[in-house]
């Protein structure tokens, strides 16, 4: 009897360790993955992207030497190569990790965001942000930022919307995450049981800052994502 | 003749620009630096028109440089000079005191000119540079612009529907099940968000301008 007993609580205490130890893998996984990132970015813009720019500058001062040079078709040719090399190198860095997320933090980042989706025709994309003015630890932004990065990316390939709310705010320990669009909607349900990639990567995401993620959506009203995350006041940093 | 210092954490760009501007007649490289608190000792001990200020760099980056050159040497224009195209960075920089932003592969004649016209005290942006700081302001303007209010997120649609109702905060959590506090972090949002002053003014702009719809 006691010898069962001892069994259940030992098997207990087992599962709790896998569960735990799967939170510790999805943990490692998250930061090795963003930390990953930061170094390429950071690769990007310092290594090739210097480079580049530097083989540019030296192309450029040969044609103060030669003049006739600048008559060929291919320095014209080469050069606008280079000019696209860099801007190529530039969206890469940044898709890995923005620089306004890193220097100036999550608002103007996210803000970038909406900026950009915004420019695409046809859909309006609204950004506000309240109580936003101090930072929060790197990890939390960066963790939020794909939060945000997730939710738009599911609007634009699934909602069909013209109309897209992105509001971020905090009020002492707790930080709001809001994405709502007026699109075609979906069933939550459904979907989550399904676990299509998008949705699975904002519960992993969520769960990884202890969160709580809320998808309310409606066929053809649209959907409204939201995301509470508690930050903690150790973590905030004066700008 | 115009002073330059140049700010940058690999020499090579630093080797790069001296050497495409050694040529010009009326510019000359004085001094560089490979982070921005070198730069504002550089600043102190040479006599600087223009910097050209890297964003990305170590001890202290192009952001936190500006300011304090701003703050320090105010005489002193400032000319960003990054890989980084992105609006938030872009304003960020001109918040704190840069008079241009150009990307590091423009090419020597517009840089010239960019330096130039930094000097005589006129701000200079390239249009590709231009278009993502109007992006940048155009989506802020919504805030205060009378005409095209903000909209409202559905939480925040509930909430005032209550409000309207006269139901009190405790009400309103009871029937939204959230605490208390959220609904008064969402009410002062929403002050924020509309630009008024109080729950009676959020009351009447949102009748007024049809924002329940």
């Amino acid at each position: 009897m006691i010898a069962r007993k001892n069994e259940e609580i030992n098997r207990q205490k087992l599962l709790e360790m896998e569960k735990n130890q799967k939170l510790y893998a999805l943990d490692a996984m998250i930061s090795g993955q963003e930390v990953e990132r930061k170094r390429i970015a950071r690769d990007l813009h310092d290594g090739l992207g210097v480079l580049l720019v530097t083989v540019q500058n030296h192309f450029n001062s040969i044609q103060a030497e030669i003049e006739k040079i600048q008559k060929l078709d291919v320095y014209t040719k080469a050069n606008q190569l280079l000019d696209e090399a860099c801007t190529e190198v530039r969206k890469i860095a940044h898709n890995m990790m923005p620089g306004t997320l890193l220097k100036l933090g999550l608002a103007p980042a996210i803000k970038d965001m909406c900026d950009n989706m915004g420019r695409t025709p046809g859909i309006q994309v609204e950004f506000h942000a309240f109580g936003m003015d101090e930072r929060l630890s790197e990890a939390t932004e960066i963790t939020v930022y794909r939060l945000a990065q997730e939710a738009l990316n599911n609007v634009v390939k699934h909602a069909g919307a013209t109309e897209v709310i992105v509001q971020l705010s905090r009020n002492n320990n707790q930080l709001t995450l809001t994405v709502e669009d007026n699109g075609a909607g979906f069933n939550v349900t459904e979907a989550r049981k399904k676990g299509g990639m998008g949705l699975k990567n904002l519960e992993s995401r969520v769960k990884y800052l202890n969160g709580l993620l809320n998808i309310a959506s409606e066929a053809g009203k649209g959907t409204a994502v939201n995301i509470d995350i508690p930050v903690y006041q150790y973590e905030t940093k004066t700008v | 003749m115009i002073n330059l210092l140049i700010a940058d954490d690999h020499q090579m760009m630093i080797d790069g620009l001296t050497a495409l501007l050694k040529d010009e007649p009326d510019l000359r490289v004085v001094a560089s630096a490979s982070n921005g608190l070198d730069a504002l000792e550089k600043l102190g001990s040479h006599e600087i028109h223009v910097v050209l200020l890297d964003i990305n760099m170590p001890v202290m980056d192009g952001v936190d440089a500006c300011k304090q050159i701003r703050k320090l040497h105010p005489m002193v224009k400032i000319l960003a000079l990054s890989m980084y195209d992105e609006g938030g960075l872009i304003a960020g920089m001109i918040r704190n005191g840069a008079q241009g932003y150009i990307l590091k592969n423009t090419g020597k004649e517009k840089l010239v000119k960019a330096i130039h016209t930094v000097y005589e005290g006129t701000a200079y942006f390239p249009d590709i540079i231009k278009e993502k700081l109007l992006d940048n302001m155009m989506g802020r303007r919504k805030d205060d612009d009378v005409l095209t209010l903000p909209k409202l997120t559905r939480r925040e649609k509930e909430i005032i529907r209550l409000i309207v109702d006269e139901r009190t905060t405790q009400e309103i959590a009871d029937q939204l099940f959230i605490s208390v506090k959220t609904v008064e972090s969402h009410r002062k949002n929403l002050l924020q968000k509309l630009n008024v002053r109080n729950t009676a003014g959020l009351v009447r702009k949102v009748i007024e301008s049809g924002l329940l719809k």
